[in-house]
């Protein structure tokens, strides 16, 4: 009742909203104070700030519901502070490495549950250096790291090349273990339990040895994963048949071997609080907007959550509108395509555990490109985008127009055609739209059952569904075979959809359309498109206006949106996502044509050739 | 703090453009025949003449308050009462054509192809796109208008290019119509065909490059006389006069009559597309001028609110004329006679007082300095 009570009182009742400040890509790269490293003080302040007012705003709330009053401090806040302090330093202090390796075991064991924990091994010995022998452990997670990195490079020159004489007489043991006795790449010296513990928990192992107040943590990851495949969601006839895979490392590496460029930056960022997913944010150093960096980081480092699963999970904590229908970033599972996007000056981000990379920002014309319109020539690549289109439209119009036609505006139709969809309706007892909302959604359960159900069966479902349904359906003059086709080709319409997301949206909201042309004809269907627009160009993603560079008209050139244009002619890249290099290449990038076309290199053109 | 809003150039031409031409698919051309015959297009060409030069008058009055919308001016020339009186005339100019044209466009959609639903339905349905329009704001708005005005146009155009077999030049004639008297009298009372440009002066403290304002207005005028007389001449050489008078939707009646062969004979029920995509821009961009025009006046700080009292006002002075015939009275014989004086006369008072106390202004502090 009280929710009810409040759900009215906001519909009724005008409540000021609260200041917003959008973030806007503009091209004033040096905006903000320290624009690249973008750890931007005023940032952390106001996390700072906002984390403290909405931790107070709940226990306020949490006290109001419970009735409690507080007393009133004598000492005043300062005291408070300090004791926060007082408690942090203690924290810290107590987990600092102890210097004892058997404290060492004892807290290890304590925060690993190590009696009860399988796959969690702890494997003791001795470290012989001049001619004393140290106490010390190994420990590690079975399964996620490479035992023969641990036995050769770790436990084998420990417990057995210690022995070997070495100029160690001026040196302290630490330096020891470290310069001669670990000879491994990726080596850790950790100063507090948290810092092994984090390093073991993503595949390294902790190496723990008495008299020494640090630990050493050794990268030794070597987890079962999936070999680079072919892409699945993305398939393409030209162009590479690379995939992420579900490693982070793996996937900036396939990022790498495409660009081959030192100023493309890997900056990583765990995100999750338990979880601590690495995920990495990518952009080359020199191309992209420093500002959008900023702001990718800032979304990324301000989310608390326990754990991160996936890149969609991602996506739905840094999108800008979680209600507009329709994605605002691009999930692309194809290297080639994100490394094209870096060199544009956008940004990518990895999530490790997740074979798809987010690319931010994008506009609409993006989410309707194939990665292969690049791999084409021009007109063939825009044939297919104009099929694209057609494909959208008719997804999304294709039954509410039917629908509008056939109830509202039948002189639309020729003679001949309004009779044949008039004899071929004649039998059917429903009015159009149950026909058409019955067939739609038979055709999302056949679509949703079909990627549900195990493999082998999948096809055999789609014929005995879209074959012998339909056909019956005539037979028991349920709908007309009009309407099969219209909801045949709706249904190929949304597969030409190549963003996933995007298909998503269109699908539901061809729903939405049919209901308004069943209201009023091609009024409704105004009305959506209407509505649909407006949303679609008020919305933003990452600061970027969705239907840019249309809507608002840039002054950049409008090559790649809806057409391609040749290859040679895309100079620049796209201004609004305002990179700091806007030149792509040259007015000639075909040096050849100075010779034999008679180009000159200023832009005009020989008239006498 | 909220991020300033701002419109580009091309944008507020676009709006500007779908304001004054929006009357073309309702009931202008054969307005404009009924006052002046078969000189029509004369009359209306006369007229862009006269709204331009007004308007160079205009734009070289205002740029000193360039980036000043119309009612900061009035505050300047008669301070905070000058500044209320204006922005209730404004209002109640944009109120009364935003309530007529949306019962015109519901009434057309009922005669067109909603004959059986009743007509606050089809109102309710424009005002459902009126309000998210006005709640999104000038900027969403502003960027439709780009995506859409050219599309708008060129579907436009090819309405009158597929009507070019049934044109004849003699249609014209007598050339000046129902004679110079009618013309002159006539045409002074439909300047009001563009008192939508008022708009501009409520645009400008949105413009990205506010200097430019004259462009925006010229472009405006330009592109919207050319369309308006465009209508009328293939209108009256399609349809000699005085069956040109008897149309109650003259440009739908050219849709009807494009024939490309025996399979596309009655494709003028796709035209509901143009219709209702016309009227959503333009009602939708209405109110919000209502509502900015309302906060403006009275100082408020937030003007959402105002959208769910103005739909309702507006949605009932909207079916307060009993028939589409009383509404167009409503337009015809109050609005016209009145509309060229807010829009172009009123500016110009405005303009000239605020000039002349600036003036004295300045003159007051040379002296003082002195």
């Amino acid at each position: 009742m009280k929710g009810l009570a409040s759900f009215l009182k906001s519909v009724f009742l005008f409540k000021p909203a609260e200041p917003k400040n959008p973030f806007v890509l503009d091209d004033f790269e040096n905006k903000s104070a320290n624009p690249d490293d973008g750890r931007s003080d005023g940032y952390d302040g106001e996390k700072g700030a906002d984390e403290k007012d909405g931790e107070n705003r709940e226990q306020r709330k949490s006290d109001r519901r419970k009735k409690i009053t507080k007393p009133v401090l004598l000492s005043g806040n300062d005291d408070t502070e300090s004791d926060d302090n007082k408690s942090d330093d203690k924290d810290e202090k107590d987990d600092r490495i102890s210097s004892s390796v058997e404290t060492c075991l004892a807290v290890i064991k304590e925060r690993y549950s190590a009696d009860i924990n399988a796959d969690f091994k702890i494997r003791e010995f001795k470290v012989r250096i001049r001619d004393r022998a140290y106490p010390a452990f190994v420990c590690f997670f079975d399964g996620l790291v490479d035992t023969s990195i641990v036995n050769n490079n770790i436990l084998v020159p420990l417990m057995t090349l210690s022995v070997m004489p070495m100029e160690t007489e001026d040196r302290s043991l630490q330096e020891i273990v470290n310069d001669h006795l670990i000879p491994q790449n990726q080596l850790k010296m950790c100063r507090s339990y948290q810092e092994v513990v984090d390093e073991i928990n993503f595949g390294g192992a902790g190496i723990f040895i008495d008299s020494l107040d640090v630990a050493f943590a050794a990268d030794v990851k070597g987890w079962e994963h999936r070999n680079v495949e072919q892409p699945t969601s993305e398939l393409n006839i030209r162009g590479p048949r690379e995939s992420f895979i579900e490693s982070n490392r793996a996937n900036s590496a396939l990022l790498r071997k495409i660009l081959k460029d030192e100023n493309l930056i890997v900056e990583d960022v765990l995100v999750g609080e338990r979880s601590k997913t690495p995920c990495s944010i990518v952009y080359i150093k020199t191309i992209a907007n420093s500002r959008l960096v900023d702001e990718v980081r800032k979304r990324l480092k301000s989310i608390k959550i326990a754990y991160l699963r996936d890149a969609g999970e991602l996506e739905q904590f840094i999108e800008d509108d979680t209600f507009l229908p329709a994605p605002q970033m691009l999930l692309t599972e194809r290297p080639d395509r994100v490394a094209a996007y870096l060199g544009e000056g956008r940004v990518a981000i990895l999530v490790h555990g997740s074979p798809f990379a987010i690319v931010v920002p994008v506009t609409f014309f993006n989410l309707i490109h194939s990665p292969e319109d690049y791999y084409l020539r021009y007109p063939y690549s825009t044939l297919l985008r104009i099929v694209r289109i057609l494909g959208i439209l008719i997804t999304l119009y294709l039954p509410a127009v039917y629908l509008a036609i056939t109830n509202y505006h039948q002189e639309m139709l020729p003679t001949d055609l309004l009779l044949a969809i008039a004899s071929a309706r004649e039998k059917v007892p429903f009015p159009t739209i149950v026909s058409i909302l019955i067939m739609e959604i038979s055709f999302e359960l056949i679509r949703e059952a079909g990627i549900r159900i195990p493999g082998p069966i999948g096809p055999t479902l789609s014929i005995v569904g879209g074959l012998i349904l339909g056909q019956a359906a005539v037979s028991a003059n349920l709908v007309s075979p009009i309407l099969i086709i219209i909801v045949a080709v709706t249904g190929i319409g949304s597969f030409a959809v190549p963003d996933f997301s995007l298909g998503y949206s269109f699908r539901a909201l061809r729903f939405i359309y049919i209901l308004l042309a069943g209201f009023a004809g091609l009024l409704g269907i105004s009305l959506g498109m209407f509505i649909h627009f407006l949303l679609l160009i008020n919305a933003k993603s990452f600061g970027v206006p969705f239907f840019a560079p249309f809507a608002p008209k840039t002054t950049g050139k409008r090559t790649n949106t809806v057409f391609r244009s040749p290859l040679w002619k895309e100079e620049d890249r796209p201004d609004f996502v305002n990179p700091k290099d806007v030149k792509q290449q040259p007015f000639v990038s075909r040096g050849w044509v100075v010779s034999e076309k008679g180009v000159r290199t200023d832009g005009s053109e020989d008239n006498d050739r | 703090m909220d991020q300033k809003t701002t419109i580009g150039n091309f944008e507020a031409a676009c709006i500007l453009l779908n304001l004054v031409s929006t009357k073309i698919i309702l009931d202008f051309p054969r307005t404009a025949s009924e006052d002046a015959g078969t000189a029509a297009w004369i009359m209306i060409l006369l007229d862009s003449a006269v709204v331009y030069l007004l308007f160079l008058l205009i734009t070289r009055m205002y740029k000193k308050f360039a980036g000043k919308d119309l009612l900061d001016v009035s505050e300047k020339a008669l301070g905070k009462t000058g500044k209320t009186v204006f922005g209730i005339i404004y209002l109640a100019q944009f109120m009364y054509v935003t309530s007529i044209v949306l019962r015109q466009f519901a009434e057309d959609i009922k005669v067109i192809s909603l004959s059986t639903t009743p007509v606050s339905i089809v109102i309710l349905m424009f005002s459902a796109g009126m309000i998210v329009g006005a709640w999104l704001g000038l900027e969403a708005v502003s960027r439709l208008h780009v995506l859409a005005v050219p599309i708008l146009a060129i579907a436009y155009i090819l309405i009158l290019l597929f009507n070019i077999p049934r044109y004849d030049v003699t249609r014209l004639s007598p050339w000046l119509g129902l004679g110079v008297e009618a013309l002159a009298v006539k045409g002074v009372f439909n300047l009001s065909y563009f008192s939508e440009l008022v708009a501009l002066f409520f645009l400008m403290p949105f413009l990205k490059k506010e200097k430019n304002f004259g462009e925006v207005g010229r472009y405006g005028i330009f592109f919207s006389g050319l369309f308006l007389v465009l209508s009328t001449l293939c209108y009256l050489m399609a349809y000699q006069y005085p069956t040109s008078t008897e149309f109650f939707l003259p440009v739908y009646q050219m849709a009807r009559a494009i024939k490309i062969g025996r399979f596309f004979a009655r494709i003028e029920a796709a035209f509901i597309l143009i219709w209702a995509s016309c009227a959503f821009l333009y009602l939708s961009s209405c109110l919000y001028f209502i509502t900015y025009i309302f906060q403006r006046a009275f100082d408020l700080k937030y003007r959402k609110p105002l959208i769910a009292p103005f739909i309702v006002l507006i949605f009932t002075l909207s079916l307060v004329p009993e028939n589409l015939y009383s509404a167009l009275q409503a337009e015809m014989q109050i609005y016209r006679i009145f509309a060229w004086i807010i829009s172009f006369i009123f500016p110009i008072i405005i303009l000239a007082i605020a000039s002349f106390r600036a003036r004295l202004r300045s003159k007051r502090e040379e002296v003082s300095s002195q």
